[in-house]
C-alpha cells in the first residue's frame, strides 16, 4: 500500500505526539502517583512509546484505538508497576468525579456523523468538516486538548485537570463551556452565518 | 433567544445519557418547540462531529506513522527528547528517600555559595515554568489569524513573527508601541500578545499588570475575560506564579 508519507514525515508526526503529550502525561501521573519521581516518570514516559509501538507491531491493539487514552492508559499501568516494586505504592488516586460516570464511550452512543448531517449531501458534510478541523487548530490552548480530550477521548474531567494543572474540575468545566462558544464562534464566522 | 454557552452542560447530559427521564422529555419537547435551541443544540452536535472527525484523523496519522518507524528511528526520538530540559511541576510531593539526598546536595550549596544558591534555583525553575507556559499557551498562527480577520497592521504580524522566532526584546518594543497606540478593542488582542511576550520574557511583573490592565478593558467592552487571555491566567495561578 502506498502511503501519501516520507519517512522523515512518518519521523516528525511521532515525535510532535511525543513532544506534545508529554507534559500533560507527567502532570497526569504525577498526580495519581506523586510517590515516583520526575525523572522515573519521564523514564516510563519514553518505555511507554516503546511499549504501544511493540504492540501495534505484533497486531495487539484493537482497530479504531484512541491513541492518547491508550497511551495514558499504558503508561499509568508501567507506573503502577514501577510503584509497586519500589515499595512506594500506598494508595493510587482515582481519577473520577461525580460528574464523569461513564467517560469512555461518552456520546459514541447516541452520536455519530451519519446523525448529525444525514441530511448533507457528502461533499457539504466534507466542507464542514474541514473548516470545523481548520477552526479547531486554530483554538488557543488549553482548549484544543479539554475539547478533544472530553469530546473524543473519554477523559474524565479530574483526568483533564491533572493534565494541564488546573486547580478544580469547575474551573475545568467553565473552561470547556467557554471553548465551545469560541469554537462555535469560529465556525459560524468561518461559514458565513455570523455578521 | 437562547445563549448557547448556558444550554451546553444541558446538551452535554442529553447526548451522554445522564439526563433523567423525567429532563430528557422536557427537554425533547423544547426542542420540538423552540427553533432557536433546536438549531444551537444541532450545531452543538456538528462542532462534537468536528472534533471526533479531527481526533480520529490524528489517530490514524499517528497510527501509520509508528508502523512505519524503525526500532531504531523510535529509539532516537524518545532519547533526544528525553534530555531536553525538564520542567518542574508545582507543589511536587518529593519521596522521602530524595528528601534526604536533597537535603545534603542543599547543605553542600548552602556552604559553597550561600543563600544566593537556593535563590538562584528558585529563579531557573520560575523561568523554566515560564518558558512551558509560553510554549503550551502561545499559538502564533491563532493570533496572526485573527488579526488578519480584523485587518490589523503589517507591524503585528511582524511583531508576532519575531516573538516566534525568539526575538523576543524586539518584539516587546514592537508590541508595547503597537499597544500604547491602539484603541481600546486592539488593545485586548496587543495586551494579550504582549503578555505572552512578557513570560517569554521572565517578566513577571510586567506580564501581570499587563493582563490585570487587559482584564479590565475587556470586562468593559464585553464583560469577559477573552479566552486566551484566561488560559494564561489559569496557567500562571496554577503554577503560583506571581
Amino acid at each position: 500500500m502506498n502511503y501519501p508519507y516520507a519517512m522523515e514525515d512518518f519521523s516528525q508526526i511521532v515525535t510532535n505526539w511525543f513532544v506534545s503529550l508529554r507534559n500533560p502525561f507527567i502532570n497526569y501521573i504525577h498526580k495519581a502517583l506523586p510517590v515516583l519521581g520526575l525523572d522515573e516518570i519521564e523514564d516510563i514516559y519514553s518505555e511507554t512509546f516503546i511499549a504501544i509501538r511493540k504492540n501495534l507491531l505484533e497486531g495487539n491493539v484493537a482497530s479504531g484505538t484512541k491513541w492518547k487514552a491508550y497511551i495514558f492508559q499504558i503508561g499509568y499501568n508501567m507506573a503502577v508497576n514501577k510503584a509497586k516494586q519500589s515499595s512506594r505504592y500506598v494508595q493510587v488516586k482515582e481519577m473520577t468525579s461525580n460528574d464523569d460516570i461513564d467517560a469512555t464511550d461518552r456520546f459514541e452512543t447516541y452520536l455519530s456523523l451519519q446523525e448529525v448531517m444525514e441530511e448533507e449531501d457528502n461533499e457539504t458534510k466534507s466542507q464542514r468538516l474541514s473548516i470545523l478541523e481548520r477552526e479547531i487548530k486554530y483554538l488557543p490552548e488549553p482548549c484544543e486538548t479539554i475539547l478533544k480530550d472530553y469530546y473524543y477521548g473519554g477523559f474524565s474531567m479530574a483526568e483533564i485537570m491533572s493534565e494541564i494543572h488546573y486547580q478544580s474540575t469547575d474551573s475545568v468545566k467553565s473552561m470547556k463551556n467557554r471553548c465551545m462558544n469560541k469554537l462555535r464562534e469560529r465556525i459560524k464566522l468561518a461559514l458565513g452565518l455570523l455578521n | 433567544m437562547n445563549n448557547y454557552k448556558d444550554n451546553i452542560d444541558m446538551f452535554d447530559a442529553y447526548l451522554n445519557g445522564t439526563m433523567s427521564n423525567t429532563d430528557r422529555s422536557v427537554f425533547e419537547s423544547q426542542l420540538k418547540a423552540d427553533a432557536n435551541l433546536s438549531q444551537e443544540f444541532s450545531i452543538h452536535k456538528e462542532l462534537i462531529a468536528g472534533l471526533q472527525q479531527a481526533g480520529t484523523n490524528a489517530d490514524h496519522e499517528f497510527e501509520n506513522a509508528l508502523k512505519h518507524l524503525s526500532d531504531q528511528e523510535m529509539e532516537t526520538i524518545t532519547e533526544r527528547i528525553s534530555i531536553r530540559n525538564k520542567i518542574i511541576p508545582q507543589g511536587r510531593v518529593v519521596p522521602l528517600r530524595k528528601v534526604y539526598s536533597w537535603v545534603a546536595v542543599a547543605a553542600a550549596v548552602v556552604m559553597i555559595a550561600g543563600a544566593g544558591g537556593y535563590q538562584y534555583h528558585q529563579i531557573q525553575t520560575r523561568n523554566r515554568l515560564c518558558d512551558a507556559i509560553f510554549t503550551a499557551g502561545f499559538n502564533p498562527d491563532m493570533t496572526l489569524t485573527r488579526s488578519g480577520d480584523q485587518g490589523d497592521s503589517e507591524a503585528y504580524s511582524e511583531a508576532i513573527n519575531r516573538l516566534k522566532h525568539g526575538e523576543t526584546v524586539d518584539a516587546i518594543s514592537a508590541l508595547e508601541k503597537l499597544y500604547s497606540e491602539a484603541n481600546d478593542e486592539m488593545r485586548i488582542e496587543y495586551g494579550t500578545s504582549l503578555a505572552y511576550a512578557y513570560v517569554k520574557a521572565h517578566d513577571l511583573d510586567k506580564a501581570w499588570e499587563t493582563i490585570n490592565s487587559v482584564k479590565s478593558i475587556s470586562q468593559q467592552l464585553y464583560g469577559e475575560t477573552p479566552l486566551e487571555l484566561e488560559s494564561l491566567i489559569q496557567a500562571m495561578s496554577g503554577q503560583n506564579l506571581k
